[in-house]
Parts: C-alpha cells; structure tokens; sequence
C-alpha cells in the first residue's frame, strides 16, 4: 500500500498537521499528536451560539479554532457584556475553565460561524502535567491576553500558575506582598528613625503628617549619605534628611506601574497605599524577583555607564525590551512607554557625561524631546527628534556651551543608534536651541500666523516634552502658549485640516486600498492612514480642550473622561490606537528579525482574518473621527482653505 | 489512528432508533464506497469510509476506513478517479471480514451519505452474498440539500443550483473546502462536516425528529 498517496489515516493527517502549525501543540512530537487526535472531537457552533457559559459548569474541552472566530465576554453584575478578547483560527480557549474545575468564567460566543476541534479536558490536564512546554506556554498567552481588563475577575485563577515571568502585566500591587511599612511622625529624630530601621528588616522608613499621609522618606542611603557625610547632629528632626515627595501607588494599580514609577525616577522604593494610606512598601527587589530580566534592569544598566562608547551597548537592550514585553502581552501603549522611559533615562545619562566633560551649564536648560518622542510614543529606533530651552541670562559664553553640548548629545545618541533627523530638528541646530523668550516668540508665530504648510512642519512642537534640566523654563513655556491657544481659532482649524488629510482606506466594497505602485505596492501604510491621523485628531481636540498631555493615549482618556458629546467616539478611538501601534510594532518587530528596513507598511494579505476585521473596524472609526473633526470645527477649517 | 476495535461479543438483533428522537441526540455514521464501476450489474464495493459523530460533534478517533479485494480487475477508468489499483488491494482482508467489522462500526447509528442511495446498493447487494443485512436508517445529504434549497427565496439560478448536488458543489455551499475527492475517507469525514452545519439548519427549520428527517432526506 506504499504507493498509494493517500493512506488510511488522510483525514487524521490534515488535523495533525494543523495542530502542529499552532502553539502549543507544536511541541509534542508526532506520535503525540496523532493520539491526541484520536481524541478530539470537531464540533461546529453558528455565528452567535454562546459555547461557554459564565457561572456554568466548567468546560469539559480545550477549544482550538479550525476556523471563525470567537467573542470571549465577561458579565458585569448588573449583566452588561464586556468583550475581552476575540480569538480566531489557530487560537484556543476554554483553557481558565479546564483548569478552574469549577465554573466556568467567560461567556465565549461565536463571532461568525466557527469550527472548533475539542480536546477533552482530561488529556489537556494530562498534556499539561507531563509537558513542561506545553504547560509553560499556554499559562502565559492565555493569562495575559486579556487580564488587563478581567483581573478584578480572574485574579482567584492565578493562584493555579507557576509562571512568573507574565505576572508584571497581570497582576496588581496588592497581589504582591510587599514589606510592612515603618512609620514615623514628623518630629521623629534622626537617632530614633535610626533606632527603628535597625530593629527591623526594613530598608526605609515612611514620615506622616497628622492625617496619616506620608510626606517624605528615609532610606539607609540617607542616613550614610546625608547624616555621616555631612555629620549632622542626630537630634535634628528626620524630615532634615528626608526625601520628598513620596512615590506612590495605590493597591489597586497593576505592578506595571509601579515598575514605571521606579524606572521613570530611578528610585527603588514605591509607597503602596490604600485609599491614600500608606499599607506597604514595594522594593525595586520584589519586582525583580518577579521579573527575570526587566526594563529596570536596562536603566541600571544605562546608569552605570561612565562613557559613551559603553553606553552604546544599552541600544541593543532596550530594543531587546520590545518582544520581551510583546511576549508578555503588554498593551502598545506600555511598551512604547517603558521604550520612552528608559530612552529618557539614556538622554539623561548622556548629559550628565556632556555635562561631566564641559563643566556644570552656566545657566539653567531644558531638554525637550519633540513628535513621536515627545508623546511617548516611539516604536523601535527613531529619528533624534530634541531641542534646547535655556534661560534668557545666557551670555555669549553660555551659548557656545550649549552649543558644544548638544552636539556632544548629538554625537553621542548617534553613536548609540539613534539616526540625525532628517529634518534638522535637534537642539544643534541654533535655530532650535534658543532662550526662552525666543521660544515663547516661535510659538507664538505658529499659533497667530498659522498657514497650512509652515504649520504643518511646526506640529512636533505641540508634541513637546521636557526629559533633563530644569523642567521650570519648559513649564513657562507652557503656560505662555496655553494662554494662546485659548482662543487661536486660525491655528486649531490648521490642526483640524491636518488631521483630516490623509483619510483612511475604508474604501470601495469594504476592502483595503491599498498602496497602488513603488516598492509597498499592495500594502498598507498604517502610520499615515492609521496612527497619523489619530494623533493628529487627538491633538487638536486636545489643543481645543485645554488638556496637557502629549501622549495620545492619554489625550484620548483625558477627552473621554470629559464626558462630551464625543466621549465614546475617543474609548473607541483609544482601543482603534492601541490596535494599529500593535500591529505596527508587531510588523516593525519581524521586520528587525528578518533585517530588513523599518517601515510602517503592512500586507493585508499577512494578516489573519480577525485582524483583517479589526483593521476595518480601526479605520472606520478613524475615519468617523476625521468626520467629527470637520464638524467640530468646519467654519474655521473653510476660512482657512479660503485663505 | 484508533481504527474500530476488533468484535466485541455480539448482541443480538438491531437496537431500535426511536423515530421521535431529536436530531442532535442521535449518533451518525458518516460513510461514503468506491467502486469498480457505476455499472450496478457488475460492479463491486472496493473501499468504504466512515466517521462517527454524536449529534453534531464529528469523533475524530473513530473512523473506519478499509480498502475490499473485489477480485475483478480493475478498470482503467476508475483507477484514474479513485486511484486504487489492483495491486493495492491485492492483500486486503476479505469483503465478508470487513462487512462484519462495518456491521459493527455502524450499529446503533443513522447512516449518513451524500448520494447515499449508491452507496446503499452496492452495500446491500455485498451483503447478500457475504449473509448480512443492512437495517439502519439512511439519510441522504444531497437529498437533504436539495430539500434546503427550495425551502430558500425563489431566484433565478435555483433551478441551475437543483441540478448541480455533487459533493464538491454543496461542500462548496457550505463553506468547506473538498480536498482529496474520491477518498472514500476523506470524503466520508467532508459529508460529515456538511451535514454538521445542515443539523444546524434544519433544527432553525423546525426538522427536529428523525420521522421528519426521514420524510425529507431519507436513502433507501
């Protein structure tokens, strides 16, 4: 029966071999899966069955998507569906309720018509006791993906894993035990604070004022520091040497912010409060525990360099940080904030070395990093986009020491990898390295003379964000062009013509319009059509509204929570965002790994069909956006095309 | 592959399928013959394909496959549709064997085929000479479809579409993606997959017991 193509166990073959294209089971060897196989039943569920139940018993399958789509949805109390999550083909589900034995957690509901094959959840109990790989992976895609917004939920379902490594995006503060506060009054000594810390195992002690909040802390560093070095008396009051504000987080926050509020300060300790109270103290250690390797490991490693060349190094970490935090299912919007954290913590440091080599500024600066950077909101490498900011007292002499510093900065980022903007905007250019008073005077040329074009260029600026020096001229800056911008009608339709430039491709019969020549032919660019024009509108409701932020995200969450008339237009906007900059830095990602050049071009083709769907879904919603904005400000976008 | 195990000690008589039972607690048999010709004279079962399923759920581990020795020659022109030859099934166990373990796969089940009647006759007929009967009821899918099709709107092309019921073409309808034709495996488990979605729509029909079924779809 040799010859024969086609063999007895053809209809077995198909399904192992789809098995084996997918995570997990590519792991178990032929002979495995054929059994399992055997197993499994194919099941098909129409477009809106509900497969699994919440409050059911639980599942007695492992779900594995052949092909359709799946809606996986928790209920509110008050019975309101949340969607969490959709899964599509080659994906899986029903795994918490397997493992939860009790009942089931999540309404999964067919999205379209799906087959799904189903593993008997005791082969799956025993596939995941007997292989370490099978166990390890599914634990963590299947907890990570959408604990982000079901961990009030699914926090009980933790308890079951092993697997640490997922748990900074999962977990809240409170899910780790931190140490116990110690706690001291204002007029507490020195020698008393001293006494305390030695009594116990703790590494810092917390001030509080008469209503319980903490003001200030101490650490062993400051005793050694500040007390030894300087000899001061140990009788004087501890708020003498303590260090203020405190940092904190409230139990509730996931531990991704805590570690952010380490990283962004350097610091290592994080207060934990609850309502406002202090309840415990979260240690740089504790996380790191958690974490085999983490973004802090990065900042301390920036930190410990002493020269550029060495510095160099640290580039290949932080884009080594990229598919570690995509791995653990961080949301986009982390991971390009954890990338603009520790790119602050590089500048910073390249600085502090500038300023090491030149002698300390003769006169206060700022370092402003503008565009994507200024948002938070690079991907991989990007473009040196910065400025200077100094006070007006600069002297000929202090000018040609800013000049000598940023080009030292320039010098440096681009020995470590950061290329020159293409568009000179970098503080070594003069016309970018200015007193204040002459920022306050560019700005305020944008905003009153505003034209289409020279606007246009100017935009990176709005997006402006302070990183090292003295935050205080930044700040000046600020308020200077807030009170502008209050009524600037010509320059916010300038924004609103921006942002409705490029409209996106939602195009004919509802299929993709797509790059139609050149080297991205029958691609997609999702930075023009998708990212761009959501900053872009994001930007000038901003603007509009008076609201601070830079990042779009947060302008997006500011907008919304203003509760106007557009306020479900921005969550919606908010979700399109972090979609399209996964999908950028997902694609951005292969493209590092199969060398090629960055770009933001997609091929539709590449995708799967849930992420076709929800492409479609994002650029609707952008281009409803886009409508909005013309609405919004449509008399004053005609006076200026009239113009 | 977990291939049917061999007999277990035999019980007598039929199992009797209540005709009022609803359709999605039933058990099928999926199946599906080749032959060595259309010629019902003289043509002989060759191989025959089947998958179980409970309800609407296709059990990958339980299927049936087996290749007969018809002891003729095989002509030229089947060869090329089903691709066996007489060299393949040379060693193949004999047709009364494999009936007997087909008898077995098959009891208690509603057989399911598209065509069926075809595969019915040259069963029946095999069967006769080998001293088995064949008692369980059949349902025919491409009857089934075409009951569907005019239960649909009225249009133009419905009388193109009622005369075009091979497998390939209401796979096709269905969605589904016909590899390997003429595998009597293979498309055993594709008629499978096309009645799981008709259970599905039949039930939104009100065709919700196997008497109704048999009236619309049944194979003798």
């Amino acid at each position: 029966m040799a010859s024969r193509p086609l063999s007895d166990s053809v209809v077995s073959d198909n399904v192992v071999s789809f098995l084996r294209s997918i995570p997990p089971f590519q792991f178990l060897s032929l002979p495995e899966l054929s059994k399992l196989t055997s197993q499994m039943t194919l099941d098909f569920f129409p477009k809106d069955t509900v497969i699994l139940h919440a409050g059911h018993p639980a599942s007695e399958s492992l779900y594995v998507i052949q092909k359709g789509a799946v809606k996986l949805a928790l209920r509110s109390q008050v019975g309101k569906q949340l969607t969490l999550d959709m899964r599509s083909e080659g994906e899986i589900f029903g795994l918490l309720s397997i493992l939860g034995k009790d009942l089931a957690r999540l309404d999964v509901t067919a999205a379209e018509d799906t087959l799904c094959y189903c593993i008997p959840a005791e082969q799956m109990q025993h596939l995941i006791s007997s292989n370490a790989e099978v166990a390890n992976y599914l634990l963590r895609t299947s907890l990570t993906r959408y604990m982000d917004r079901s961990l009030q939920e699914l926090r009980t379902q933790t308890g079951l894993m092993g697997d640490t490594e997922r748990l900074l995006y999962s977990l809240s503060v409170s899910d780790v035990p931190g140490s116990a506060t110690l706690l001291c009054q204002q007029n507490t000594t020195i020698r008393e604070a001293a006494q305390m810390l030695a009594r116990s195992k703790a590494t810092c002690v917390f001030v509080v004022n008469e209503k319980s909040e903490a003001v200030g802390i101490v650490t062993d560093r400051d005793f050694a520091e500040k007390v030894a070095a300087q000899a001061l008396s140990l009788e004087l009051p501890v708020t003498d040497i303590m260090s203020k504000p405190v940092v904190a987080v409230e139990s509730s926050d996931r531990l991704f912010h805590a570690l952010l509020a380490m990283v962004s300060r350097n610091i290592h300790h994080v207060l934990v409060t609850q309502q406002g109270r202090p309840a415990s103290v979260l240690t740089a250690h504790d996380l790191m525990v958690l974490q085999g390797k983490s973004p802090l490991n990065v900042v301390r490693f920036i930190e410990s360099q002493s020269t550029v060349q060495d510095l160099a190094a640290a580039q290949t970490r932080i884009s080594g940080l990229v598919p570690l935090l995509l791995r653990e299912g961080a949301k986009a919007s982390h991971v390009t904030r954890v990338l603009a954290e520790v790119n602050d913590r590089l500048i910073a440091k390249i600085l502090q070395l500038g300023e090491g080599r030149l002698g300390a500024a003769p006169v206060p600066y700022c370092w402003v990093v503008l565009g994507s950077e200024g948002r938070r909101e690079q991907t991989f490498k990007t473009d040196q986009d910065n400025a200077l900011i100094h006070s007006d007292l600069a002297d000929e002499q202090a000018r040609e020491y800013f000049t000598q510093l940023a080009a030292f900065a320039q010098d440096a980022l681009s020995t470590c990898g950061y290329p020159l903007c293409p568009g000179n905007y970098m503080a070594s250019n003069s016309r970018w390295r200015q007193p204040l008073r002459n920022w306050i005077h560019y700005f305020d040329t944008w905003i009153t003379e505003a034209e289409l074009h020279g606007t246009e260029d100017a935009l990176i600026f709005f997006d402006m964000r302070p990183v090292a020096g003295d935050f205080a001229l930044f700040q000046s800056l600020m308020t200077q062009t807030r009170q502008q911008l209050k009524d600037a009608g010509l320059f916010k339709s300038v924004l609103a013509c921006v942002a409705t430039t490029h409209k996106p491709p939602v195009g004919f019969f509802r299929s993709f319009v797509l790059e139609r020549s050149g080297e991205h032919r029958n691609q997609l660019d999702l930075k023009t059509y998708g990212t761009g024009p959501i900053v872009n509108a994001a930007r000038v409701f901003a603007v509009d509204a008076g609201i601070e932020q830079t990042n779009t995200a947060d302008r997006l969450s500011a907008l919304a929570s203003n509760a106007g008339e557009h306020a479900n237009l921005f969550s919606e906007l908010h979700e399109a965002f972090e979609f399209l900059t996964l999908l950028r830095l997902e694609c951005q990602l292969r493209q590092v790994r199969e060398g090629q050049t960055l770009s933001n071009f997609i091929a539709p083709d590449s995708l799967t069909h849930l992420q076709r769907s929800l492409l479609k879904e994002a650029f609707r919603t952008v281009a409803r956006a886009q409508a909005s904005v013309e609405d919004t400000f449509r008399t004053a976008i005609w006076s200026t095309l009239g113009r | 592959m977990t291939l049917w195990p061999k007999r277990e000690p035999e019980s007598r008589g039929e199992p009797e399928i209540p005709h009022d039972a609803p359709l999605d607690s039933l058990r099928y048999v999926v199946l599906d013959t080749e032959l060595t010709s259309l010629e019902h004279r003289t043509n002989r079962l060759l191989s025959v394909g089947a998958v179980r399923m409970q309800g609407a759920s296709i059990r990958l581990g339980e299927q049936f496959y087996r290749m007969v020795n018809p002891e003729v020659e095989i002509p030229a022109e089947s060869v090329v549709i089903h691709q066996i030859r007489s060299d393949d099934v040379k060693g193949a166990e004999s047709t009364s064997k494999i009936l007997d373990e087909l008898n077995h796969f098959i009891r208690g089940t509603v057989l399911v085929g598209h065509c069926a009647h075809i595969d019915l006759k040259i069963l029946r007929k095999e069967m006769t000479q080998t001293g088995h009967t064949l008692e369980n009821p059949a349902i025919d899918t491409a009857r089934v479809h075409h009951w569907l099709l005019r239960q649909g709107r009225y249009s133009e092309d419905l009388t193109l579409q009622l005369e075009k019921l091979d497998l390939e073409t209401v796979a096709k309808a269905y969605g589904l993606n016909p590899e390997n034709a003429h595998h009597a495996l293979a498309d055993a488990f594709l008629t499978a997959q096309v009645w799981q979605k008709m259970l599905v729509t039949l039930q939104n029909k009100g065709i919700i017991s196997l008497k109704k079924l048999l009236k619309i779809g049944g194979a003798k």
